[in-house]
């Protein structure tokens, strides 16, 4: 099992003189779910950015394994387009970035909204939809790009326990059928919960992930620790 | 004082000449209005993300057709365009002077409304593969519309007010006709209807305006 559909070598990236993160690589199989954990500040939304194209790395190579079958990302605030529908969110870039007709777009379209549990909502406008409706819009819309990976920007941030259980769920969908998921988060429930292997980005290094018993559990690495438990100093506790 | 000022028969007489006038007046709104918008447009996309030398140009030109009055300008275009050879009718003396003046204030209201999409809008499209026309075209210009429909509106209210301006360079349009029936006829009758019929099609639009900006303001 040695498959791999996305890989990230020796990226650095700063800001002026802030470094965020250097020498950082990582790898992702298909299907595979990977979580970033990491103080705030730490760059995990900038690394996406980067691994998106949003943002230029300064140095490292990205490289897919497939490079027909793109990226999607799902940001922390869904940025569904206000004067488009649901269906309307998900058939523009079908329609316009890969010029397919409009029959086909919209079937696509309602096969992804299905896969996401929404296609009876495909006429709604997006101010009409709950916060988890319209982040389940968000990935329908680049789930229907067909891509080999989806990143995930604080996908928890808006969602209530209930809502998190159900957006798990649909990620186990989507990495049932290959799609590789990479997750930055302050949820480490939701770490602990959905994720195949979980990871650390602090002080610009990327611990080596883990699965997720093991990176929770008492053999995690020193540094896991002290960012999983903050207030237990191994010296002599300073409160009572 | 109604024989002075409501004279039925001094109207009817009228009556002819002032209907030729407001179609005139109509024509040159709609024109003026619409190649306004156009211009506008343009300019906007250019002052946004056109090369910096054009969006020097955008600047200067948007600040000083703000800053010249209409009738200054009509009277430039009508009067002083001749002496370098290029003599224009009233009307596209009309026609010109307006859509300038106009072309610099959408412009102005384009711009803004763009700016207020959310710079993530645009990312959102990035990250769907779209390119950047395409962005523009179906993820930002709609939203900015929206925005920019009451302004635009209110815009163009004032654009029509203004071609009343056209009478000064002897274009027959509906208040040029109404004067000139009322000195023939020795009567203001002529000039009371015209101003009935200004406020006829622009209280409407007025009021149009109120309910968009009232409608925009509450959240949908």
């Amino acid at each position: 099992m040695s498959a791999v559909v996305l890989s990230l070598r020796g990226a650095r990236k700063a800001f002026g003189d802030d470094e965020l993160f250097a020498g950082l690589s990582l790898e992702l199989a298909p299907g595979e779910h990977l979580c970033l954990l990491g103080p705030s500040g730490a760059g995990k939304s900038s690394l996406l950015r980067c691994i998106m194209g949003l943002e230029a790395l300064d140095r490292g190579m990205l490289s897919l394994a497939d490079p027909t079958a793109g990226l999607g990302l799902v940001f922390q605030d869904f940025r569904l387009f206000p004067h488009l529908d649901a269906l309307g969110n998900v058939t523009l870039a079908l329609r316009a970035a890969q010029g397919l007709g409009a029959g086909e777009a919209e079937e696509r379209a309602l096969d992804a909204l299905a896969q996401v549990g929404l296609d009876a909502f495909a006429g709604k406008m997006p101010g009409a939809l709950s916060g988890g409706q319209q982040q389940r819009v968000a990935i329908a819309r680049a789930l229907a790009l067909r891509p080999a990976v989806l990143l995930f920007d604080e996908p928890t941030s808006a969602l209530d326990p209930e809502r998190t259980a159900e957006l798990g769920a649909v990620l186990r969908g989507l990495t049932a059928r290959g799609v590789a998921l990479l997750t930055v988060t302050h949820d480490l429930a939701f770490a602990e919960h959905w994720a195949d292997a979980v990871a650390l980005l602090r002080e610009g290094q990327l611990t080596m992930p883990l699965p997720a018993v093991r990176f929770f559990g008492p053999e995690a690495p020193a540094a896991v620790r002290a960012f999983l438990s903050p207030g237990v100093a191994p010296e002599e506790p300073s409160e009572p | 004082m109604l024989e002075t000022f409501f004279n039925g028969e001094v109207l009817l007489r009228a009556w002819p000449l002032l209907w030729e006038g407001l179609l005139l007046t109509l024509q040159l709104g709609a024109l003026s209005i619409v190649l306004g918008w156009l211009g506008g447009l343009a300019l906007a996309l250019l002052g946004l993300y056109g090369p910096a030398p054009l969006r020097a140009f955008v600047r200067a030109y948007v600040d000083v057709f703000r800053a010249l009055p209409v009738l200054v300008l009509l009277i430039l275009v009508y009067y002083a365009l001749p002496f370098v050879g290029l003599s224009l009718s009233a009307f596209a003396s009309a026609t010109l002077a307006l859509a300038a003046v106009s072309s610099a204030y959408t412009s102005e209201i384009v711009r803004a409304g763009i700016e207020a999409v959310p710079e993530g809008q645009s990312e959102a499209g990035r990250v769907l593969g779209l390119s950047f026309p395409q962005i523009l075209r179906l993820i930002v210009l709609p939203q900015a519309f929206r925005l920019v429909i009451p302004p635009l509106t209110g815009n163009s209210i004032n654009v029509l007010k203004d071609t009343a301006l056209a009478s000064v360079v002897a274009m027959p349009d509906l208040l040029k006709q109404a004067t000139q029936a009322q000195a023939l006829e020795a009567n203001p009758t002529p000039l009371i209807a015209a101003a009935g019929l200004y406020l006829l099609i622009l209280l409407p639009l007025v009021a149009m305006v109120r309910r968009l900006e009232r409608r925009l303001g509450r959240p949908s």
